[in-house]
């Protein structure tokens, strides 16, 4: 099969369309859907699939969330995507205790298939109100799943993993990639499977934990860091629930250093998690404590150089990397 | 609109029956015996879920409020499950994870559970009702709600979709004129909950929420409605709630005569059945529930390994 | 301007004995600074400095015993010059190379010797004072027998790495291995005539080396204690999506491994001279290869799931059977684990310990058998699937009380799985 440069948010919509065409039961609704989408992903679902699978809502994020947990429940398989990331706590309700909660309280083991989209992150002046990573709130509460691709066959791939995927999945595709442009799989049968870390980049001397946006910004700090003499590893999470753990730690009991970046704030962020069971998990390993970078503890600033001053930069990775090897 | 055949009248009675002694075994239950959780008693109530559940097809989705069990056993569930889960008992309906707050539900019944962050459910049964749009198949779904919950935002957020959209939706409200212990208008400018339907462009109804029939009637006409791909409609069932927000409320908000004009479903019921039906049918249910009890009783108590189940589907 | 350095009060403790000086002559010590630790009838208790300041002079040897508010060192205030103390202490010259004589700042954690595993840790507190030893660079030098107060660190501020302790160990800088616990000799190969119906098996290696382990085992004072635990819930486990694909084995062994984890006793090695507690659970089992019994090891097996347990004990004993298994699979094990009932319905599976591990789990078959169960305020008898499983252990490390603390955890955990 071949393949195909494309961008990270078409990717993403040619994951759906396959999984649309072989799947009746999908369906998407968000806000200007039919029209294709706000950042281009749904472009030319309605001429394919009509009004009745492509669904344009109101500014409603709890009844949109409310409704895929309750289309789920009877057997659809909703696609919402929601904007932004942010408007996770418009609907926390309906995310966290329905789609999350509603098989267990009600104590059935039964496929669930929803994904809800959420995207993240800086995308260059959006502001503090849609620019927030939630994707630790998907961590927090047991019973979803949480992926956020980082490149465009992953989007595509875990957009057909997640429609596969007998339970919630929580898709949080990265604003600031939206736009990037790669190599896509065009096999209709490529999928990225739910729970699954890459290693990016091979290196000995320590390991980069990272996902999303943060993945392009380490590679090329691993790469000004390989001229300093700092191999440094890069493992791209790509799914948070489950987090591949044994790909983890396989990296941090190798190369005895450890650093977690992200684009969410610091304080309580994923770091926080990865961070502690890692020590938990490899203390006996380690050379050094595990480091974390993430966003600063601010809301962003809707200017967008302050905006990217609040977040990891390049030089900023790099920066702490080599803090962590001179440890 | 036709009255219920007699055989869907005994059916009817015969499930309002069981409800009713479920309820008061309840009663005595959480009164007597160790009881985990707050129990809702929907004692004199029976006749909004009876009624409206008559009116459906077997397949037809119910998203249902917490309070007693008559929307579970209207629909056809077992009262063992029911009991087995207020109980916390391995054979209950989640397997003992439940308690006062219900979350019974058995899809294949169209049983699709309760939601306890209350007025939770309208975006839900929107869910079920876009699904049965997109596949045709005719269902309708029902967003059961007491009065209280009409204030929630997603009533709105999902009735201006659900008109818009037409989808085969029924809102069904339970309005005993209390949340908890608040009364209604002091929360709300219409003592009707049905007049809001105005404003959406749909058919808002009040009916006699003590009397099976009429609720069945409303609801009929409803369904019939949403079958037809005419959208949703409003139905307020006036009800009375016997007891307090839940077994053991002292109710120190209520007027101690506010039964005097009580009118109790079953027996308003009981009436339209002829000749000693109504006699035999309570006997029976009685003695159903009689042994549910005892069967949820001997069975084991839930153990720690429910803690661990249910929350991701394995393929 | 001197003072004394005094054994401090410390409860009702009347007598101490100073275990080792965690300050050297001449060094500059802060508030709160560990100066040396004391053996006291009740605990071990390290003291700590209430002022800064520099030691002057240690009066006191390491071993010697004091009574409360005896002296043992003299100190000076902090900055104090080496030719003013020295003058103050009488002496015409500096104070001698210090580091010659005594342990240098960094505390040596206790002899360890060459033991073949990773993630071993001495039972006392191993801290280290004044320099920095990464979690790696700890593990390493007490694997490889590395005094970490030979150890140069090349890392920030000095501080040792895991490549300087393996630097210091290809240095030839290892401790002398302990001497192997003697082994019962065996006798010497038969060459006697053999019985007409009789025929001569010679001993294979393996045979040799069980026969030696065996006899090793068979001279430690060994206890095994029996406790009886309902594999109900384990089976119902097995049922659910969550144990889809787990064998009891790998369950048993799961709980096995976090009771260990809570027990670390357990997880250990006996040596002479000390015991070695296990941080991780490296974990053997017993399998029966047609070429006698060998016990491949897991590694790190608290690191896995139940199911992931599951798949590697079934790999490991794949390869046992097939005879693929590494030498180094078959090494540092912390607790073994011998399942003589998946053979067949052995009623009781007491076992020979796998030296110089501690403890050992026998697991024999599993049997239906009457248990008296609660319903609501009364007891029912029901017939429930049960394994007894046994808990031998060398009596010299472990006294029956942990053990039998150890056979609850176990139980609990696999009766509410």
């Amino acid at each position: 099969m071949s393949h195909e440069v494309m961008g990270y948010n078409a990717a993403m919509g040619l994951g759906l369309v396959e999984e649309m065409r072989r799947n009746d039961s999908i369906f998407i609704m968000g806000q200007g859907v039919v029209t294709g989408g706000w950042f281009g992903m749904e472009k030319g679902l309605v001429a394919e699939f009509g009004t009745d699978r492509v669904l344009d809502c109101g500014i409603a994020e709890a009844f949109e969330a409310g409704l895929a947990a309750g289309a789920a429940i009877a057997g659809m398989k909703p696609v919402i995507n929601m904007g932004f990331g942010d408007f996770a706590l418009i609907a926390g309700d309906e995310i966290y205790h329905k789609l999350a909660k509603w098989r267990y309280m009600h104590g059935l083991d039964v496929p669930m298939t929803a994904v809800i989209i959420f995207p993240i992150g800086a995308m260059g002046g959006a502001g503090p109100e849609h620019s927030s990573c939630t994707e630790v709130l998907g961590m927090h509460f047991p019973g979803l799943k949480v992926v956020v691709p980082s490149t465009a066959a992953d989007a595509k791939g875990l957009m057909k993993a997640a429609l596969r995927e007998p339970n919630p999945v929580l898709f949080h595709s990265v604003q600031g990639l939206g736009w990037t442009r790669s190599d896509v799989p065009l096999d209709p049968d490529f999928v990225v499977p739910i729970g699954k870390a890459a290693t990016r980049r091979a290196g000995q001397d320590l390991t980069i934990l990272t996902y999303g946006s943060m993945v392009p910004r380490a590679l090329e700090a691993a790469e000004r860091l390989a001229g300093e003499g700092i191999d440094a590893e890069i493992v791209d999470l790509r799914t948070l629930v489950p987090l591949d753990w044994d790909h983890a730690l396989e990296s941090v009991t190798r190369t005895h250093r450890a650093m977690v970046v992200h684009e969410a704030f610091r304080t309580a962020g994923p770091g926080a998690e990865i961070a502690a069971q890692i020590q938990e998990r490899a203390f006996f390993d380690l050379e050094a404590p595990v480091l974390r970078l993430g966003a600063k503890d601010f809301p962003l600033c809707q200017i967008a150089e302050l905006e990217q001053a609040a977040i990891p930069s390049v030089d900023a990775i790099a920066a702490e990397a080599r803090r962590l090897a001179a440890i | 609109m036709p009255a219920p055949e007699s055989a869907l009248l005994e059916q009817m009675f015969h499930r309002m029956a069981v409800s009713r002694a479920i309820e008061r075994l309840m009663l005595r239950h959480t009164r007597e015996e160790r009881f985990s959780g707050w129990w809702h008693p929907g004692e004199g109530q029976e006749a909004a879920p009876i009624g409206a559940t008559a009116a459906l097809r077997h397949d037809d989705y119910v998203w249902y409020q917490g309070r007693g069990c008559a929307w579970a056993i209207g629909k056809g569930m077992d009262p063992l499950p029911i009991l087995g889960d207020l109980l916390g008992k391995m054979n209950g309906a989640t397997r003992g994870k439940g308690g006062g707050v219900p979350h019974w539900a058995d899809y294949s019944l169209g049983i699709m559970g309760e939601g306890a962050t209350l007025g939770s459910v309208y975006p839900l049964a929107a869910g079920s009702a876009l699904a049965s749009k997109i596949r045709k198949d005719g269902r309708v779904s029902i967003a059961d709600f007491g009065d209280g919950t009409a204030s929630r935002g997603t009533f709105h957020e999902t009735m201006m979709h659900a008109v818009a959209w037409k989808l085969p939706l029924i809102y069904f409200c339970e309005n005993n004129g209390l949340l908890v212990g608040t009364r209604t208008e002091q929360v709300s400018a219409s003592a009707d909950i049905a007049n809001l339907a105005k404003g959406y462009g749909i058919p808002g109804v009040v009916v006699d929420g003590q009397d099976a029939i009429a609720v069945y009637e409303a609801t009929s006409e409803a369904a019939a409605r949403a079958r037809a791909g005419e959208g949703p409609t409003l139905i307020e069932a006036k009800v009375t709630r016997k007891h307090g927000h839940y077994a053991g409320d002292p109710q120190h908000y209520r007027d101690p005569d506010y039964l005097k004009d009580y009118r109790d479903p079953v027996d308003i019921l009981a009436a339209r059945l002829s000749g000693n039906a109504a006699a035999r049918i309570i006997e029976q249910a009685d003695a159903e529930v009689a042994a549910a009890y005892e069967a949820a009783k001997a069975a084991p108590e839930a153990d720690v390994s429910v803690i661990e189940r249910d929350l991701y589907h394995v393929a | 301007m001197l003072n004394d350095l005094c054994i401090p009060r410390m409860g009702s403790v009347e007598n101490a004995r100073l275990l080792n000086w965690r300050v050297a002559e001449g060094e500059t010590f802060e508030v709160g600074q560990i100066l040396y630790e004391v053996e006291t009838d009740k605990t071990t208790v390290e003291v700590e400095a209430d002022a800064a300041g520099v030691l002057a002079k240690r009066t006191a040897s390491e071993g010697e015993e004091f009574k409360v508010g005896d002296k043992v060192g003299v100190w000076a205030a902090p900055g104090t010059m080496p030719t003013a103390i020295a003058k103050a202490l009488g002496q015409d010259a500096a104070p001698k190379d210090v580091s010659a004589a005594q342990p240098t700042n960094v505390v040596s954690t206790p002899a360890i010797g060459a033991v073949p595993s990773a993630d071993v840790r001495p039972l006392p507190r191993a801290a280290a004072v004044g320099r920095k030893v990464s979690p790696l660079a700890r593990r390493l030098a007490a694997q490889f027998g590395v005094d970490l107060a030979q150890v140069n660190g090349t890392g920030l501020g000095g501080k040792i790495g895991g490549s300087d302790v393996l630097a210091a160990r290809d240095a030839g800088q290892v401790k002398a291995p302990l001497a192997a616990p003697a082994v019962p000799p065996l006798p010497p190969a038969v060459s006697a005539p053999v019985a007409e119906d009789g025929e001569l098996v010679p001993h294979t290696m393996r045979r040799r080396t069980i026969a030696q382990r065996m006899s090793l085992a068979a001279s430690i004072p060994t206890l095994t204690a029996d406790m009886e635990i309902d594999l109900g819930a384990l089976m119902a486990f097995r049922k659910s999506p969550q144990g889809a694909g787990t064998s009891v084995l790998g369950l048993i062994a799961h709980a096995a491994t976090s009771a260990l984890i809570e027990h670390p006793r357990l997880n250990a090695h006996w040596r002479d001279d000390a015991m070695v507690a296990f941080r991780s659970v490296h974990l053997g089992i017993a399998v029966d290869a047609a070429d006698g019994l060998v016990v491949p090891v897991i590694r790190h097996a608290e690191r896995l799931s139940p199911l992931g347990l599951t798949q590697a004990i079934a790999d490991l004993a794949a390869r046992a059977r097939a005879g693929q298994l590494r030498p180094e699979e078959m090494e540092g094990g912390s607790f073994t684990i011998s399942n003589p009932g998946s053979i067949g319905p052995v009623i009781r599976a007491e076992a020979l310990l796998n030296p110089p591990q501690v403890a050992l789990l026998g697991l024999p078959g599993i049997v239906r058998a009457p248990v008296a169960v609660r319903h609501g305020e009364d007891w029912a008898m029901a017939v429930r699937p049960v394994i007894r499983a046994s808990l031998s252990f060398d009596h010299r490390a472990l006294d029956g009380g942990s053990v039998i603390r150890f056979l609850n955890t176990l139980k609990s955990r696999i009766e509410s799985l």
